[in-house]
């Protein structure tokens, strides 16, 4: 017989008594206890379950209510909060359709294990189960998506509960929580609030598995041809350093996940791109030339490894990863190492002999430094090259700059062209792949972090998902500078169905409204680039501005993302651009 | 395979949701769950289950991570 036995999960310990007053609404108990958690900011939109709390707001005025205009623009901004902040984001919406217009921003944050809390109000408890106005089972809803979803039925559970939240969404693998709140129990008086209250951590495995270090140390110690592969893994745990001094210590080339964006310099000698379905043919080569793989902080999904049988059949793999149900989810593996991946990093550097590999290297660097000439001559061909678009947005922004970038091929594009040089500035939802999530998760990372230079890269088809979002940037003044790379078509699923269904071209082609006199009329600054040569000056003149812009740049409509694997094969199987 | 999940569960909103859930996502064959009241705090959940090669350690797993499940045992049943 298997088990798994846990410590029970931390309880809520009083610490401190504050000034706030003995007995108060459960609203305002609420308040306090996000205010003692730390929250700033909420992104949230008010509703009938949902109103003692905005009645409450106002006598809290260190929390920052952001009003949005969909609830789905409120969890991707508490996203892009919490990417750029480090600590949960929290967004707020009452019951029913506000609640299940929160699903898909929950669902985003969870696969991308993003802290969040979020806040619904739900009808009076007399109600629930009536199916009363606005009511919906919002715990049963999101149950796969969260890592918990809190009911509160008695108030003076909310601060205990609001603690436990906290402390949940930030534990091990972060991830979002939710907490429904009956009218009710927001309208009742409590009578014991007011302590500060302090969640211990919920129970994280902290010892790294010395065996298992050992086998992974004599597995790399013996490699011929070590890679490493990084994912969000890294980033999350801050061990950008801790990659890097392994990856020189077994003279090995880091391969990057789309969310592992960043956890190496990209200019690094030992950075070797992007792997995956639309990772270059020289970084998959080089994957499955490998014979041990060093996997840290990713699952293993079907974008990363194609067909599996395929991936890498000559390595062997070492996963590390903070979740213990990551470890041979997806991929066989010869070592599984549970724990912080700078922690795990950093215990492998301290044991693993110093190794050269110039061979191996000198192979990789051939597969992977092969100059493409072909690409820009491509490129000269159209007007407005994709591949020229985006290195003319990171020229035009901030070394430091946020680049916030939503779903399709405007998505790889900037996964393969951005070149950044900045680790943590790469802010995309990977997982869920939800379009629509950029110029929200922009809005959420620029409150977040005032001063930054922050940018929104979207397609047409993603940038009319979440458009109204515009209003929350105006009526805020949070200066973000969305780009449309605008094609006429919800491009990937047309490439699609170009590749992969006999050119049959079924809806999507999509019309898009004047994107400058719809920025006119919001009160932000448009602009539209037709032309090559209004590229650069048009982007410059964008990151000038102050307020919110839209850059409409009518890029070349047919271009396609290259390489790509076709659905169901091997990564080595890939197709590369026809022109190249 | 089949095989017998025993779960100790809190009894709070949500906890057996979650834990059908998890047997969804794991695409476990459900034969059977009962559920009986261990005390006034918690309740003890029993789920055979046909588990297709290499999900039953897996459920396990994500079993055991369920906030409100205490306690996670599987033992295996019969083959095929």
């Amino acid at each position: 017989m298997h088990s798994a036995a846990k410590a029970a999960p931390a309880t809520a310990m009083p610490a401190a008594a504050d000034a706030a007053p003995a007995t108060v609404r459960g609203a305002d108990a609420l308040c306090h206890a996000l205010v003692r958690a730390g929250v700033d900011v909420i992104f949230g939109y008010p509703g009938g379950a949902s109103l003692p709390i905005y009645d409450a707001l106002p006598d809290h005025p260190a929390l920052r209510h952001i009003l949005v205009r969909h609830e789905q623009g409120a969890a991707h901004m508490a996203d892009g909060y919490a990417r750029v902040r480090r600590r949960p984001g929290v967004c707020m919406a009452t019951s029913g359709p506000g609640a299940t217009n929160l699903v898909t921003g929950l669902a985003s944050a969870y696969m991308d294990s993003i802290p969040m809390v979020a806040i619904t109000g739900q009808v009076s408890t007399a109600l629930m189960g009536r199916d009363a106005f606005q009511e919906t089972d919002v715990l049963g809803m999101v149950a796969p998506v969260t890592k918990h979803a809190f009911l509160v039925e008695r108030p003076e559970d909310i601060e205990p509960i609001v603690a436990r939240a906290f402390a949940l969404a930030r534990s091990g693998r972060p991830g979002p929580v939710l907490i429904d709140i009956p009218k009710d129990i927001l309208n009742a008086r409590v009578a014991s609030a007011g302590q500060a209250l302090a969640a211990a951590p919920f129970v994280v495995r902290d010892a790294l598995d010395e065996r298992e270090l050992g086998r992974a140390v004599a597995l790399l110690a013996g490699a011929e041809r070590p890679l490493i592969i990084a994912g969000h893994g890294v980033r999350l745990a801050r061990a950008h350093s801790a990659l890097r001094r392994l990856a020189e210590r077994l003279d090995a080339p880091v391969a990057h996940t789309l969310l592992g964006l960043g956890a190496i310099d990209e200019g690094d000698a030992l950075s070797v791109g992007m792997l995956g379905m639309h990772g270059s043919t020289g970084t998959n080569a080089s994957v499955n030339a490998a014979d041990v793989i060093l996997g840290v902080g990713l699952r293993f999904d079907d974008r990363v490894t194609g067909k599996i049988a395929a991936f890498a059949p000559g390595a062997k793999i070492i996963h590390i990863d903070l979740d213990p149900c990551q470890i041979g989810k997806n991929v066989p593996t010869a070592v599984g190492i549970v724990g912080d991946a700078g922690a795990a990093l950093d215990a492998i550097a301290e044991r693993v002999p110093a190794g050269s590999r110039p061979a191996w290297r000198a192979a990789v660097a051939g597969w992977t430094g092969r100059s493409r000439p072909k690409l820009d001559e491509s490129d000269a061909r159209m007007e407005l090259a994709p591949r020229a678009v985006i290195r003319a947005i990171r020229d035009a922004a901030r070394a430091d700059a946020y680049f916030c970038v939503d779903v399709g091929q405007h998505q790889m594009w900037a996964a393969q062209w951005l070149r950044l040089r900045t680790n943590d500035r790469f802010l995309t939802s990977a997982g869920l792949g939800a379009m629509g999530y950029a110029l929200p998760a922009a809005l959420g990372a620029q409150v977040a972090d005032p001063d930054a230079d922050v940018w929104a890269i979207v397609g047409d088809g993603c940038a009319q998902m979440t458009i109204q979002e515009l209003g929350t940037a105006v009526q805020e003044r949070l200066p973000v500078k969305m780009v449309i790379l605008n094609n006429g078509y919800l491009g990937m699923v047309r490439q699609w169905q170009q590749l992969f269904y006999d050119g049959r071209i079924s809806q999507t082609p999509i019309a898009s409204p004047d994107y400058v006199k719809l920025a006119d009329a919001y009160g932000a600054k448009g602009y539209c680039v037709e032309r090559r040569t209004q590229l650069g000056p048009m982007l410059a003149a964008a990151a000038r501005e102050t307020g919110p812009v839209i850059v409409d740049v009518r890029i070349e409509s047919h271009a396609n993302v290259w390489p790509i694997v076709p659905p169901g094969g091997a990564n080595a199987d890939a197709m590369d651009d026809p022109a190249a | 395979m089949t095989s017998r999940f025993r779960l100790s569960v809190e009894r709070a909103p949500g906890s057996l949701e979650r834990v059908l859930a998890v047997a969804r996502r794991r695409r476990l064959g459900l034969e059977s769950v009962s559920v009986t009241a261990a005390d006034a705090d918690r309740w003890d959940v029993a789920i055979v289950a046909g588990v297709p090669s290499g999900e039953g350690p897996l459920a396990l797993r994500n079993f055991a991570a369920l906030v409100n499940v205490r306690q996670a045992a599987l033992e295996d049943i019969r083959e095929g």
